[in-house]
């Protein structure tokens, strides 16, 4: 699956320009990013990395069409893409199923699937005894937990992930990771943007490194990931020469 | 199709928020009309002491019309605003955010109007043949509210400062919608501007059939149905050519 190279999703050239909060009709901006332009082929986990503050949150909402870029366009051949995001639309009053439902439906499920995924969903959150109270009653830990259950029973053939891998306690962490990670080996297609170089070198076939907004280095995972440290370590150093 | 199961989940979710935050729930739905309706029958009673005897039907039957027709369109106007946390999440046509707002608050004005027709038959208005054209007139009053909620949802984002024009627009609106007055008594010559306002001829048109057991004027009617799905076009084209710019626009 991971060789037939067939474009899952693609980038050219685009390009996010953000203008003055306030005077959406003039004034000028600034470029979150600018000039970009990849591929993710089907069934590949792409890592993105790059340092704080380069776009990438500005960037995984263009990819996962909530935004649409300034320059540029984007492709995705037909592929449904969405963004790998917690606790969508939950409200406090309502119960944890109903907020399930809601939120599958939200993330692209009809409501007879998401139903029908209910109890899986709610197994793998492991709040079977608190599912019928109000969410608002739930630890943010909780509401990790659920939030996250539905998110992994959504359907999407391209999935976008935004950092942290885990989330909950230490023990949902753990389940919570090792799913995320059953995914990511499986053939969907993964964008996964993150600090954390050893992730990304576990998780990901190729990385993209975006400097400033624009890419940097793009390829595989270990050459890219080498230069990008190499990188970090200069400016560190570069850093401590001047204080 | 999708999304208009969505927009019946996401309404349903809504209403049943309402239901569990307070401890009198659905209760709210029938006792917040009967206060507001109180509050302006127990002011106008003490103003006009004495007006004729078919005032309070003549205020009551305005005054519910014109409710649906200023929650929603305020509640509407916002709904895009309100939803930036959702719609930055996911993708979603925007359109689903003021149906949402149309489809709850419809739900609870169809509860006030049933009791506003019991009150009515208790209050000896006699049941006439004319009250079959009342679904008609609902569905003209939806159209028209449903065209300001989703043309005024897809300008807000961009200048929210409309908000507080539109709170006091909708004021202005309602002293001239002849809600509390009879707009027919208003001069010849202010009558044609008075009707640009949609409620005048909504208001009048529920007075017709439900008082006076009268058809309503069919040409106001198809006049302001005709105005509404071009409003509804139009505001349809805006969300569309900024559906993907609304989540840029609003920033948290």
């Amino acid at each position: 699956m991971k060789n037939n190279h067939e474009v899952a999703l693609s980038a050219h050239n685009i390009g996010v320009c953000y203008k003055g909060h306030g005077r959406a009709l003039s004034g000028d901006g600034y470029w979150a990013f600018k000039g970009l332009s990849f591929e993710a082929y089907r069934g590949e986990t792409l890592g993105i990395i790059g340092r704080n503050g380069v776009g990438k949150s500005s960037l995984l909402r263009v990819l996962a069409g909530i935004v649409s870029p300034d320059v540029g366009h984007m492709d995705s051949y037909g592929n449904s893409v969405s963004l790998l995001a917690l606790r969508v639309g939950f409200l406090g009053y309502l119960s944890g199923r109903e907020n399930a439902v809601l939120s599958g439906m939200l993330q692209g499920l009809r409501r007879r699937e998401a139903e029908a995924k209910l109890e899986e969903i709610i197994e793998f959150s492991g709040l079977a005894e608190f599912i019928d109270n109000p969410v608002g009653t739930y630890s943010t830990g909780m509401a990790a937990r659920l939030g996250f259950s539905v998110a992994m029973h959504a359907k999407s053939d391209v999935l976008l992930i935004d950092e942290a891998l885990g989330v909950g306690d230490e023990e949902f962490k753990k389940k919570s990771t090792a799913a995320m990670k059953h995914i990511i080996a499986s053939d969907r297609t993964v964008v996964f943007v993150s600090h954390a170089i050893p992730v990304v070198k576990e998780l990901c076939d190729r990385v993209l490194w975006i400097e400033s907004g624009e890419v940097k280095m793009m390829g595989e995972t270990n050459s890219v990931l080498r230069a990008y440290i190499a990188s970090i370590n200069a400016s560190k150093a570069k850093s401590v020469s001047k204080a | 199709m999708r999304f208009l199961e969505l927009i019946f989940y996401k309404a349903y979710a809504e209403l049943r928020v309402e239901t569990a935050k307070g401890h009198l729930g659905i209760l709210w739905w029938v006792l917040e009309p009967v206060l507001y309706m109180a509050t302006f029958y127990v002011v106008f009673t003490v103003i006009r002491s004495g007006g004729t005897d078919d005032f309070v039907a003549f205020l009551l039957v305005g005054l519910v019309a014109w409710k649906w027709f200023a929650a929603t369109v305020a509640m509407g106007a916002s709904s895009i605003v309100n939803g930036a946390s959702l719609l930055r999440q996911v993708y979603i046509p925007k359109y689903f955010f003021s149906a949402v707002v149309v489809m709850t608050n419809t739900f609870k004005f169809l509860i006030v109007f049933l009791l506003l027709l019991v009150f009515l038959v208790l209050y000896g208005v006699p049941i006439s043949w004319a009250w079959l054209c009342l679904p008609v007139l609902i569905l003209v009053q939806l159209l028209v509210i449903a065209a300001m909620a989703s043309f005024l949802s897809a300008l807000l984002p961009f200048f929210q400062d409309l908000k507080t024009l539109i709170d006091n627009g909708l004021m202005l609106l309602f002293f001239l919608s002849g809600v509390i007055f009879d707009i027919s008594r208003a001069p010849e010559a202010l009558k044609p501007y008075l009707y640009l306002n949609p409620m005048v001829g909504l208001v009048e048109a529920y007075r017709d059939v439900l008082l006076q057991g009268l058809m309503p004027n069919w040409s106001v009617l198809s006049m302001l149905a005709a105005a509404a799905v071009i409003v509804l076009m139009l505001s349809q084209y805006l969300l569309v050519r900024y559906d993907r710019v609304y989540a840029k626009v609003l920033i948290r």
